[in-house]
Formats: structure tokens, sequence, C-alpha cells
């Protein structure tokens, strides 16, 4: 794993698990940034790198899952590890609902940390290309006139062209000169592949 | 004489043997022996063959001296059902002052005792609950202490084995040790945990008010010793609650004993006011207030937490279980001062989603 490029985030208030955690990953490559507490964490200004969160639930100021929520509530996609000194059900519950990659209980060995925390920055590469992938997406919307604009939304429904003019009240070849224009615009093979592109910029709901 | 619920008895203090010279319907029925089976034979043959002999020999001494005697013992029926007698026998002196006869009353109280037995063992059960819950509670902080610096220690000799990969074989050994006696200690403390698990609350629905009287019931015995009315004011509309009956009432009982201690020290009247509300659609609150010595305020953030008390002989688990227990139930435990004096601690508690 090129873990050069990617930074491991800790926040634990214990300063020697900090120290260690963070001695440990640097052992094995990867950049590393401590935090004692939950605030710190929150007013850091994030690298654009692959990186993942190795959060201790029991904070002084907000706990890990109250954290986890926050970081929801900014749209800050980061995957977690929690790491807890009592391995509480209903918590661990609650943190795996909230989208955790892996909940580790104290004292836990290097292999187990390795996996999880390989497997979130795994998690958080895939999460980086599909924003690029949406931004990129986004970008090409922007560069659609009102009226294609209209007629992607329209297509994209599943709407016939033919339909589409007799909506419009124009003709059939008009509707089908914007559509191509839609389709190239948005670089789109396929049809499919453009409602998909629909899905993702948010022009149409998600189907999930 | 003859209708009442009390069996009454009289015996010849003078003929040897005890014998029976009268006994009333109530006696009959309590016994089993017909008025016929009864008269002229020994009082003592009436108590049942198992009938405890030292209390039997203890009665005849005191009644012998011419003394009354008054106690509680356990009695057989002519069928060898059992059943509490409370009895009390006098003396009846003749001009002289000479005893002639022995007049009893007896009262079968076999229905209070079983009520008190029962107050006995739910009070024992919950007495093993509350300690197993302390000892639950202490276990895990106390894990939880250790487990922190497991964790360092663990990783700076995992991270001290990468850096040094390759070389130092010895040292490469050393750590290994270094790792093998960590993780030994991570055993033992998961062990200890696995015994200790708290088991789940088994949610049932219940009333509130119902379940705060029984606990004051338990804890009678304790408020009159202490010299504590506990008062109540619930609200009687108040929809069934989702809960598990032990925990809740060890969480009663915590806030309760406490403002028991709190009261201790204040002078006049020792007063605890336990109250039931409603707080919204889906919650209720139980408030238990207390007229003793408040809380001082630098002390209010660290009350709920393990190990913290302000009692010479506590351990601080008490409110870290209640919280905790409350927490589980999908509740809150607070407190706050009274405008006046003492304090006030509040829970609330869901409602059982049936009653919604």
């Amino acid at each position: 794993m090129d873990s050069k490029k990617s930074i491991v985030y800790i926040v634990d208030d214990d300063v020697s698990v900090c120290r260690a955690l963070s001695l440990l990953l640097k052992a094995h490559g990867f950049s590393v940034q401590t935090f004692s507490r939950a605030q710190d964490f929150l007013a850091f200004k994030h690298l654009k790198l692959p990186s993942c969160l190795v959060l201790d639930i029991q904070l002084p100021d907000i706990n890990g899952l109250e954290l986890q929520e926050a970081l929801a509530e900014r749209q800050l996609r980061i995957p977690i590890v929690f790491i807890t000194g009592h391995g509480d059900i209903p918590m661990s519950v609650k943190g795996m609902k909230g989208g955790a990659v892996d909940f580790l209980t104290k004292p836990f060995t290097k292999k187990k940390l390795l996996d999880a925390v390989g497997q979130a920055i795994g998690k958080n590469k895939i999460q980086i290309k599909e924003q690029a992938e949406i931004s990129k997406i986004k970008r090409r919307v922007k560069t659609l006139s009102a009226r294609e604009l209209e007629v992607f939304r329209l297509v994209a429904k599943g709407m016939l062209s033919k339909q589409i003019a007799r909506k419009r009240g124009t003709v059939l070849q008009t509707i089908k000169i914007h559509r191509g224009r839609v389709m190239q615009k948005m670089q789109a093979k396929t049809l499919t592949e453009l409602i998909s592109f629909a899905q993702k910029a948010g022009i149409t709901p998600s189907r999930f | 004489m003859e209708y009442t619920v009390d069996g009454i008895f009289i015996v010849d203090a003078q003929a040897q043997d005890f014998p029976i010279t009268y006994v009333n319907q109530a006696f009959q029925s309590m016994t089993g022996y017909a008025k016929t089976e009864i008269l002229g034979r020994s009082y003592f043959l009436f108590y049942g063959v198992d009938a405890d002999p030292r209390l039997v020999n203890e009665i005849k001494g005191t009644i012998s001296k011419g003394e009354s005697f008054h106690g509680e013992m356990l009695n057989f029926k002519k069928n060898g059902k059992k059943y509490w007698n409370s009895l009390r026998i006098a003396p009846v002196r003749d001009a002289h002052g000479t005893v002639t006869h022995y007049i009893g009353i007896q009262t079968d109280i076999t229905l209070m005792r079983e009520k008190e037995l029962e107050i006995d063992e739910q009070r024992e059960e919950l007495l093993h609950v509350t300690r197993v819950g302390k000892l639950a509670e202490f276990v895990s902080s106390l894990a939880h202490e250790i487990s922190q610096p497991l964790t360092a220690i663990l990783s700076y000799a995992q991270a001290a084995q990468r850096m040094l990969a390759n070389r130092e074989p010895e040292l490469q050994k050393v750590l290994s040790y270094i790792i093998n006696d960590d993780q030994r200690v991570a055993e033992v403390i998961k062990r200890l945990r696995l015994l200790l698990k708290k088991s789940l609350p088994e949610m049932k629905a219940l009333n509130i008010n119902t379940l705060i009287n029984e606990t004051i019931m338990l804890i009678a015995t304790d408020a009159t010793v202490r010299n504590c009315v506990i008062k109540t004011e619930f609200d009687l509309s108040l929809p069934s609650i989702q809960g598990d009956r032990i925990q809740l009432q060890q969480v009663l009982l915590n806030l309760i004993s406490n403002s028991f201690d709190a009261l201790e020290s204040s002078q006049g009247t020792h007063e605890i006011l336990i109250r039931t509300l409603r707080q919204d659609s889906a919650t209720l609150i139980v408030e238990v207030k207390d007229s003793g010595c408040g809380i001082p305020a630098q002390n209010i953030p660290k009350l709920f937490t393990h190990f913290f008390t302000s009692k010479p002989d506590g351990l601080g688990m008490g409110l870290a279980i209640s919280r905790s227990i409350i927490e589980a139930h999908g509740g809150r435990l607070e407190v706050k001062n009274n405008p006046d004096r003492g304090a006030t601690f509040y829970f609330t508690i869901l409602i059982n989603k049936k009653d919604l």
C-alpha cells in the first residue's frame, strides 16, 4: 500500500496512547497527526489526502460518537476506526450504524490496528474518487443551457424524445438536437451513462 | 369471647401437665382439633410435634414462674400444616396470689409473616444485584484505566520491533516478551469483564407509581430508623413505562438513601418528596427531592463519575451506576439544588410504546 501518501489522524486524550500509536503507524510508513481533544480535530484544516480517523470513544470534551455526528453534519466524510476501553455493545452498534469501519477494544494488536486503518484508508480513497467524479459531472452540468438542462432532466426521468417534444410543443428534430448537445457536453457515450450522471449530480433522485 | 378471630384458651395451672379447660371456636379452627380432642389434654401438645422444643421449654419456664409470655412461633395444625402463631399467655391468680389458671390468646399471623418474608427476599435480591453491579462497575472502570497504558506499552514495543527490523535479534526477543506479557494482562482483563458482564435489562411494561411504592416499602425500616418521612405526589394518570424492575428499584433506592444521608446532618423535618409527572408525549419524570444539605456547586460536575464520593465510607459508585442504568433505559439522570435548601435528583424514562 502506498501509505506514504495517506494520513492517519488519532484522537485520544491519553498522551501516551497517542504517542505510542503514532510511533507504531509511522514505523509502518503512515503520516500521523494526533489530537488530545475532539475540538482540536474539528478545528484542524484537513489535508486533501486519503485519510482515516482513529478515534477514542471516551473523550473529555465531546465523546467520540458525538464527534462522529459532528463530522457527518459538516459532511466531512472520513472513515473512523473507534478504539475503546470498554467493549460496550450499544455504543459499538451506534458507532457502526454511523459508518465506523471497525471497533477495537484496548489493548489491540498491531495487526488489528493496521488491518482496520488499511481498510479505512481504502474506503476513503474510493470516497475521494467518487467525490471527484461527482464534482467533474457537476462542472459539466454547469455548461448546459437552460433548455438543455431541462431536456437532460426529462431524458433522465425516462421520457422519450417524442414525448418531450409534445410536452414542450416543439418538433421532434429540435429536441433531438438538444439531446445530442447534452450527450456531448456531459461526455456521455450511452443513454445509461447519461442517466447515471444525472443521479450522481443530483438532477434526478438516486435510486439508493 | 367464643366468636373472635383470636384463639382463646384457659389452662389449669394446678394440675400436672397444664390441661386445657376451655378453648373457643377460633382456637379449634386454628389448631385443627375439635373441642372434644382438646379439653383435658396438655396445652403443650397443641403447638404440633415439629414446634421448636427450645421455644416450648422457654414458654413453660416463663409461665411456671408466674410471668407472662409474649412471642411468635411456628406451629403445626392437626393436619401438619404450618402457621405462625403470635402468642400471649398470662397467669390468673386467686385472692392469695397463687396462680390458678393461665389464660392465653393466639393470633394466626401467617399472612403477615409471608408478606414480611417476601419483602425481605426482595430486599436481599436487590442488595445482591446492587453489590454485583458495584463490583462490575468497579472492575469495568479499573479495566478501562489499565487498558490505556497497556495499549501504549503494546504499541511502543511493536513500533520498536518494526524500527529494529532485521537487526538486534536479542532486543527483538525482549520486545516480543514484553508484547506477550502485555497480552497476558489483556487476557486477564477480558476474562474479568466477561465474568462480570452486565446482564441486559429485562424490559417490561411497569407502572412507575407502583414501582416507587414497592421501593418505599423495601426501605421503610431504614426510613424509620433514620427518622425520615417519605412523601409521594403521583400523577395517577401516567401511562406505563418500559423498564427493568430491579434495575429501576436500584436507582430509586440509591437516590432515596442518598437523600437519607443528606438529611442526616440537617435540622428540622427529615422529609423526602418523590414526585412523578409527565414531561412530554413520550417521557415521564421522576423526582426525588430532599431538604438536606444540598450539593456544593463545584461537586455537581463530578457527581456522576466513578469513585467520586463525599461520604467517608462511600465507594463513589451509586450515582455512576444509577446514571448508566437510566441511560440504558433511554433516559437521563440529573440533579439540581433547590432554591430554598436541599437537592432534587430527577430522571426521565420512556413511556411504554403500546401506551402511546
